[in-house]
């Protein structure tokens, strides 16, 4: 046993660990020459949400990783019967939301492309990731590990399969109109 | 040599005594005291053994303490996560994370009581250091090679011990322990806090546990709290030494002083060894030090007590012993045997040898009077002889007085010249009887004793001359009933010429003188007897002034045999006399 938990805190704390699947941690992107189609209203992915939110439920962000298209508010609802605060040190979004308590919530907008570490000044194991796209081609796997991305117009991409812990694996992919291509990533 | 006094000797040997006996005294104490300062040193070293692990132990968990409450710093691993993930942007932000982390670090470290501590990315980037400049020579910082806590503490108990390592960086040598920082279960980056092997941590642990301590790395020594001559002994004595085990404690000897050692090593043997030594010599010399004084102290003590008990106790033998000494001389001196001695001091030895001499003397003073009594007595005995000699020859000289005595002569010529017409042959006879008699007398000057006979037949010669003279009127008697004795010469004649001068000479008519010789009681009885005119009672009181003859006879007497013989006169007018002489009787040969 060790003395570091895998989530959800240290285990000698004895907390609730909340389970958490990696599979629905890897996010699915396209890369390379995107199109920018209907100009500035991009089709959303029907997996991600028009207002994100990251919650913090029993010292845990929830979820723990979160795409989104650049210029997207992200919510900071605390869900524990005490103080969070949320900050990170990363050059996409650098931010600290100070300390607030049960069921505040507080935003920030993330303008720029990259990716964003999520912290907790209270809770040193809390982390979380934002990634932040020009575009809306990118989707999250769900706990079975498949993934569907649509509206994708026809073309040449790169497939990209991130995780936070693992080197990002790309496959090249032809897009067709009107058909759906199946791509497998071995993680 | 003179030879040494009795007193002289005593004292020397009383002094002498007490120095061997403080001396063999300091011997055993010293022997004894070496065996209780190395059984204490035992003890020490395992004091001092225990002092530094615990003073080891002590920082290493604090080490651990705080850098696991600075894994638990979020800006610290969100600065370090996100340097990781900021890997390919620029260095502005880089620079500021790292500073971020550089700052915790610094708070860290203000209270932590390290000498050390380094902060770096799972990407192996040094972010933060603390307590060395941040230089260009960190590429020497292989912290991937320092065990990591985690696996440590996951043993139960914490060996911290364990969890520690060795590692040098521009010539010092800390001892560090690592903690991961972990982002829940993903290790982010690493704290590693270390303090220094230090002469001062070396000296502070002196300090606390009296022992010297040598910390030894990759067979240098590291510190220590000893000198540069002695840490090479000490390597030089380490690499010759094959069993020098740990937990073991080991007779070392450097440079002439002896330690007791005692060597710790990390279960990691890269880790360093430590050894603490104890010096013996050095412990044996302030505990002998104090005991030397006391010892010389308590000698000195002795031997002045030794020598004062010497001088009494000489003085208690040789004061008696110098008085009789001086007694002896005094008597030497005076030779008065009969002295006393006289002593003040009591001892009973010398008392004893005191009484023996005085007896001694005294027998010697008996045995010198008896000597003296004895020369007194021959000087006596031979005055006596001489005295003897001149009474004989005056009574033989009295003999021829009284025999050439006119009186004599003329009677006896008288009675020859009558003879000589009436019968010439009667008076040639009795002329060769005088001429005997003259003979006789003088041939017996030449001896004291004779024979009976000689003596009877000389009285016979005598008595024919004075038978001529008186005629009838004389008659003589012999009763002479002993026949071989020996008497004093002229014993009779002057009893029988005293007979006829104051018996028969003054009486008218015939007188009869009678003579016995016989043998009473074992003794020679002689006895004239007559019975002539007698004398009176008053005359025989002092008779011996009245006659020379009877008082020479008894003079005689008494030198031959002093006491031993009586004589006894009785007499009564007109009746006669006796004259009795008792006497040894000595038998003729």
């Amino acid at each position: 046993m060790n003395i570091y938990s895998r989530r959800g805190g240290p285990a000698i704390t004895g907390k609730p660990v909340v389970p958490m699947n990696e599979l629905e941690n890897v996010v699915v992107f396209l890369e390379g020459k995107l199109p920018e189609p209907n100009s500035g209203r991009a089709p959303r992915q029907p997996s991600i949400s028009s207002e994100p939110a990251i919650r913090q439920i029993n010292e845990t962000f929830v979820p723990h990783v979160l795409p989104i298209v650049a210029g997207t508010i992200v919510h900071f609802p605390n869900r524990d019967p005490f103080f969070h605060n949320v900050f990170s040190f990363s050059g996409a979004k650098s931010f600290d939301l100070g300390r607030y308590p049960m069921n505040q919530v507080r935003s920030v907008k993330f303008d720029r492309p990259g990716v964003v570490k999520i912290f907790c000044h209270i809770h040193s194991h809390m982390n979380a990731v934002i990634l932040v796209f020009e575009h809306s081609y990118f989707c999250v796997s769900d706990g079975s590990g498949s993934f569907l991305m649509s509206h994708v117009p026809p073309g040449e991409y790169t497939l990209v399969a991130w995780h936070e812990r693992l080197k990002p694996q790309k496959k090249l992919v032809t897009v067709q109109a009107g058909e759906a291509e199946t791509i497998h990533f071995v993680l | 040599m003179k030879p040494l006094k009795l007193r002289t000797k005593i004292i020397l040997f009383t002094a002498l005594l007490a120095f061997a006996v403080v001396f063999g005294s300091f011997f055993v104490i010293s022997q004894v005291v070496k065996r209780q300062v190395r059984a204490r040193l035992v003890h020490d070293l395992e004091r001092s053994q225990h002092t530094l692990e615990q003073i080891q132990q002590d920082r290493l968990r604090e080490l651990v303490a705080y850098s696991i409450i600075a894994s638990e710093n979020s800006t610290l691993k969100a600065a370090i996560e996100t340097f990781q993930t900021e890997r390919e942007s620029g260095r502005p932000l880089l620079d500021q994370l790292r500073r971020t982390v550089e700052n915790e670090a610094q708070k860290l470290f203000a209270i932590l009581t390290a000498d050390l501590l380094v902060v770096t990315s799972n990407n192996g980037d040094v972010l933060a250091i603390q307590g060395i400049p941040f230089s260009p020579a960190l590429h020497e910082l292989n912290l991937a090679d320092l065990p990591s806590i985690i696996n440590s503490l996951t043993a139960s108990p914490v060996d911290f011990e364990q969890a520690a390592g060795i590692w040098c960086f521009q010539e010092k040598t800390y001892r560090v322990v690592s903690v991961p920082i972990l982002l829940q279960d993903i290790v982010v980056g690493t704290l590693s806090a270390g303090f220094e092997i230090s002469p001062e941590l070396l000296g502070a642990i002196k300090v606390n546990t009296d022992s010297d301590v040598v910390f030894l790395a990759n067979g240098k020594v590291i510190a220590s709290t000893l000198s540069g001559l002695h840490n090479r002994a000490l390597l030089d004595d380490l690499n010759a030494r094959k069993n020098f085990g740990d937990d073991r404690q080991t007779e070392i000897k450097l440079l002439g002083e002896t330690f007791l050692a005692l060597r710790i090593s990390s279960r990691n043997e890269s880790s360093g060894t430590f050894i603490i030594l104890n010096s013996i010599d050095r412990a044996m010399q302030g505990i002998m030090g104090g005991i030397k004084i006391t010892l010389i102290l308590i000698g000195i003590f002795s031997i002045v007590l030794a020598t004062a008990l010497g001088l009494g106790l000489s003085q208690s033998i040789t004061r008696p012993l110098m008085n009789f000494v001086d007694f002896i001389v005094d008597i030497t001196r005076t030779g008065n045997l009969q002295q006393k001695f006289q002593h003040p001091t009591p001892n009973f030895e010398v008392d004893a040898l005191a009484r023996s001499f005085e007896s001694m003397a005294r027998s010697l003073a008996d045995s010198q009077a008896q000597t003296a009594r004895y020369h007194e007595e021959l000087r006596q005995k031979e005055f006596n002889e001489e005295k003897l000699r001149n009474l004989a020859t005056r009574s033989r000289l009295d003999a021829l007085i009284s025999q050439i005595n006119p009186h004599f002569l003329f009677n006896a010529l008288n009675t020859v010249s009558v003879l000589i017409d009436e019968s010439p042959e009667e008076a040639r006879r009795l002329t060769v009887k005088m001429a005997n008699i003259f003979r006789k007398t003088l041939q017996a000057s030449e001896r004291e004793m004779v024979s009976l006979q000689e003596e009877l037949s000389f009285i016979q010669d005598y008595l024919e001359i004075e038978k001529a003279r008186f005629g009838e009127r004389l008659k003589v008697e012999q009763e002479v009933s002993v026949s071989g004795a020996e008497i004093p010469c002229f014993t009779l004649q002057p009893l029988i010429e005293n007979a006829i001068k104051h018996g028969a000479s003054p009486k008218i008519g015939k007188t009869t003188i009678r003579i016995v010789v016989q043998l009473v009681n074992e003794q020679l009885n002689i006895q004239v007897s007559d019975d002539g005119m007698g004398m009176p009672q008053g005359d025989l009181v002092n008779i011996l002034d009245r006659g020379y003859g009877l008082r020479n006879l008894i003079d005689r007497l008494h030198i031959l045999y002093a006491s031993n013989f009586s004589w006894k006169v009785e007499s009564e007018i007109q009746k006669g006399t006796i004259v009795s002489l008792m006497l040894p009787y000595q038998p003729s040969v």
